[in-house]
């Protein structure tokens, strides 16, 4: 595989992001993609990550407001 | 550096608390168990606010990096996770340009380094707090009193201290994964949850709306008479968030997680054991959130230090030039309006990218370069560039399937630093789309969450094996 070493063009903001397009794209075709099993399985758990820490931390915000305004009252 | 920095830490080392590792190990549910009594140590202590604080309207300046600091304003976690990060980082960076010299492989310069890195954090968190305190952050220091400011800087310490001492004990393994990540992702997840469903009210004149989208989109439902404008205004209102941000979020979600998944599977065979065939991954995103960490970092750094100098020199020709700032339609908080810092900020409405196309297309050309050179820099910092992969290969006596040995490492060679570069630009321009279509916690926040995620839930699987494996062994 031959790099490119010249700057043919002569400019190398215009070449350099060329370049990283034609990697990219070989990168990308290279990849193996997730199939549609993987995907969903994938999804589970990021969600239900999401909801468990999602919703720990809105139960503690929540019973919190009623505390706070207790403390801050008082002081 | 003829002596070794490191000696100095020595005496320290009986003063500062430190977690002691477990003799034997932890079972998996107990550190199920440690990790989410921790996760709500930290939140709850989020919660409290600060004994003594005047005023909480002033222009938050650390307001750029909450999301990857996982602090709350104005509570005991106000710097968050900032001084361990902050101390990690400068001693990696100290300890990678051999200003000190650590030898890995040596237990007693392991522990003396994470001493090191301990009486840091802890040394940040002091000097943070004073910092804070005497610049007004919570009200003038006059008015508040000497006893009081030194109260305050005390809360921050102690709060500051028993961070450090919680993520020590998940790193220690009593727990899953790191206290960094944990934090960082439960508060992204919880800011989601909270903007979807609070129950606050706000009374902006059309009578009191709820602040959670959902929340509202049943209340509007029901208060408003026009039906078909009360579900317009559940999705477009702009005060508060909506149900299209929800929507933008789940998206950027979706896409995240597919993306998530790319991967260049390399067949590897071990030499030791015949026949012995696996499959070595390379993900898209090989550097991982590390690009976009690297940039907030970089770029809260920057806005902090030209809010500072422009409240100081406001008419100063090379301070406007870095940022002019003005506080953002109806809120206090301060955002930059010209200058350098205006163009490292994302437009905030999709409508601003057409209003102002030059600051659009400048911000991304920022974004997209920066990631890209980040990540790529990130492989030679963390060692993990091809050569360094190649020879964890070689020392596991493993082999590209079809390849010779030595050309191992040109193979790694295409394929890791383009990783690297390609995904950090994705990553760049998923974070970009994520803040024009609005979606909830930001770009940047939600990419940390779905990876954070991703990658315990690769732990817990490993572990979950780990443990069974050995079970089945034990009996």
């Amino acid at each position: 595989k031959q790099e490119s070493t010249g700057t043919s063009s002569g400019n190398v903001f215009l070449e350099a992001p060329q370049q990283l397009a034609k990697e990219g794209a070989w990168l990308l075709r290279r990849c193996t993609k997730p199939n549609k099993k993987e995907y969903l399985k994938i999804v589970q758990a990021v969600v239900l990550g999401f909801l468990v820490m999602g919703f720990v931390g809105y139960f503690t915000k929540l019973i919190h407001i009623p505390i706070n305004n207790i403390i801050v009252g008082g002081a | 550096m003829g002596f070794r920095v490191l000696t100095l830490i020595r005496p320290f080392m009986g003063v500062i608390p430190e977690v002691a590792s477990p003799d034997r190990k932890v079972a998996f549910n107990q550190k199920v168990l440690w990790t989410v009594i921790t996760l709500l140590i930290f939140l709850v202590l989020s919660q409290v606010p600060l004994y003594g604080i005047m005023s909480s309207d002033s222009s938050d300046p650390l307001y750029w990096m909450r999301v990857i600091l996982a602090s709350n304003r104005g509570t005991l976690m106000e710097f968050g996770i900032t001084p361990i990060i902050t101390s990690g980082m400068i001693m990696q960076l100290l300890a990678g340009a051999q200003i000190i010299s650590v030898d890995y492989s040596l237990r007693e310069d392991r522990a003396l380094f994470s001493g090191a890195q301990k009486l840091f954090a802890m040394l940040i968190t002091f000097g943070s707090a004073m910092v804070a305190v005497m610049t007004g952050q919570y009200g003038d220091p006059k008015s508040l009193g000497a006893g009081i400011c030194l109260l305050l800087i005390i809360q921050l310490f102690v709060a500051g201290v028993i961070v450090i001492l919680l993520d020590e004990m998940l790193q220690k393994g009593y727990g899953l994964g790191s206290g960094i990540n944990l934090f960082i992702a439960t508060n992204i997840c919880e800011d989601i949850v909270w903007k979807s469903l609070s129950p606050l009210t706000i009374n902006s004149g059309k009578g009191p709306e709820f602040e959670g989208a959902i929340i509202a989109f049943f209340h509007l439902l029901f208060v408003r008479s026009n039906k078909f404008k009360a579900v317009y205004e559940a999705l477009t209102r702009s005060n508060l968030p909506n149900l299209t941000n929800l929507v933008a979020t789940v998206l950027v979600f979706s896409v995240v997680i597919y993306l998530q998944g790319f991967r260049v599977e390399i067949p590897v065979k071990s030499a030791r054991f015949r026949g012995h065939r696996a499959s070595f991954p390379i993900k898209l995103f090989y550097t991982s959130n590390m690009p976009i960490m690297l940039q907030s970092a970089l770029a809260s750094n920057v806005f902090m230090i030209s809010q500072l100098l422009y409240r100081r020199f406001p008419d100063n020709l090379l301070v406007k030039l870095v940022g002019v700032w003005e506080p953002y339609k109806g809120s206090s908080q301060f955002f930059p309006t010209s200058g350098l810092a205006y163009y490292m900020t994302p437009p905030r409405e999709f409508i601003n990218t057409l209003k102002d196309p030059i600051h659009f297309v400048l911000y991304v050309g920022y974004m997209l370069t920066v990631c890209a050179l980040l990540s790529r820099a990130w492989l030679d910092i963390s060692g993990s560039g091809p050569r360094e992969v190649a020879r964890e290969l070689r020392d596991q006596q493993t082999v590209i399937a079809g390849y010779r040995e030595t050309s191992m490492y040109k193979e790694l060679k295409r394929i890791i630093p383009t990783a690297a570069t390609v995904g950090g630009v994705i990553i760049g321009i998923l974070s970009i789309s994520a803040d024009l279509l609005g979606a909830i916690g930001s770009g940047t926040g939600i990419l940390l969450a779905v990876t954070i995620i991703y990658n315990y839930f690769e732990a817990f699987a490993k572990e979950q094996a780990e443990m069974g494996g050995l079970g089945v062994a034990g009996m």
